[in-house]
């Protein structure tokens, strides 16, 4: 690598570094990680920081006319894979749960429609990633020998509809692992609306 | 040259804070199998990582510590921002997010153990492209399968 190119590679480097860590792409991550080719990442760093910062493509006025998360979005989902030994109690292909997610300040609640609305509990709550017009809400857990993980990529619609790609897999816990294969998973996707009331 | 210094201990500490990344016996190596796709949202658009009709796909992911790479199809995936991992006991998410050419992009998949050497994966990629006036529209394929840990070649991992 040229000397000039290595200065060059160093500034963009860190620039791109806090500048990703700032611009909500990855909200509350503060690191990158970096890895590859170092020209070909820088390439990509430069294109993405092109986008990001001079706003040619919009996206920073799309994600402000789709506005945040935040809000109580209700739907049903469809199910629709599930693996074979998916325990009697839990979704199967073809189910059409009931769905509500509560989005606040980066930390959500989600909720099942049983008789009435009950919150999926998990310890330390659902986190919540706002990308440009979407992001992640995601929770895990270990507990009395099992681990399960939540996760829902969403993805605004218009402002008050979003949707849903939901997975749940779960499984022994480390210290049960030996105890035999028990894992399972489940997807369903949907659509939900946002309850304004 | 004080810019040049700050940002080359910057960078520096942001590399580091990749290649630094502690060790991690539980899910550190390489995994290797088949997902098929169980679902689909939206156009059937091709995808550069899933061969045409095809309903399955090679994966691979590379793991260590904090620092994920993933390949579908023969072909490593590559935002920018790299792929993040959160673990918890014997499950994890690997998740991320690019913008490219009028898209935005992400990726999460579900990891969790069924044995020490075997990894069962739900994977969602969603794609949402923007066409003005707040509207967009999203495709999205699901993926799952199981992941097999990969001999090392060093027979260390």
């Amino acid at each position: 690598m040229r000397p000039q190119v290595g200065v060059r590679a160093v500034l963009v480097f860190a620039i791109a570094g806090l500048a990703l860590a700032r611009s909500g792409i990855v909200r509350g991550q503060p690191i990158i990680n970096v890895t590859g080719d170092p020209d070909v990442v820088l390439e990509r760093v430069l294109q993405d920081l092109d986008k990001e910062l001079d706003g040619k493509l919009g996206l920073r006025e799309w994600r402000e006319a789709l506005g945040p998360l935040d809000g109580t979005w209700e739907g049903s989902l469809a199910v629709i894979a599930a693996t074979d030994n998916i325990p009697a109690q839990f979704w199967h292909v073809g189910d059409r749960p009931e769905l509500q997610i509560v989005v606040e300040r980066g930390t959500a609640v989600v909720r099942v429609k049983m008789d009435d609305w009950r919150a999926v509990n998990v310890a330390g709550g659902f986190q919540v990633v706002d990308l440009i017009g979407g992001g992640f809400v995601y929770a895990g857990q270990s507990a009395n020998g099992w681990v399960e993980n939540w996760n829902l990529s969403v993805a605004k619609q218009d402002p008050d509809t979003l949707m849903v790609f939901l997975s749940f897999v779960a499984g022994r816990s480390l210290e049960r692992l030996a105890a035999g294969d028990a894992a399972f998973a489940v997807g369903a996707m949907g659509e939900l609306k946002r309850r304004t009331e | 040259m004080r810019h040049v210094v700050l940002s080359l201990s910057l960078a520096l500490s942001t590399v580091g804070s990749a290649c630094g990344a502690e060790r991690d016996p539980v899910f550190d190596g390489v995994w290797e199998g088949t997902l098929e796709i169980v679902g689909t949202h939206g156009s059937g658009q091709l995808v550069d990582w899933l061969a045409e009709e095809a309903d399955e796909t090679e994966a691979r992911l590379q793991l260590r510590g904090e620092s994920v790479q993933v390949s579908l199809g023969g072909r490593r995936l590559g935002p920018a921002i790299g792929f993040r991992i959160a673990k918890y006991d014997a499950a994890a998410l690997v998740y991320s997010a690019s913008v490219e050419k009028g898209y935005v992009g992400s990726w999460q998949l579900s990891l969790t153990k069924v044995d020490a050497d075997t990894l069962l994966v739900f994977a969602w990629r969603v794609r949402s492209s923007a066409e003005g006036e707040a509207v967009a529209h999203s495709t999205a394929h699901a993926l799952s399968g199981q992941l097999k840990r990969a001999p090392s070649r060093r027979g260390r991992e």
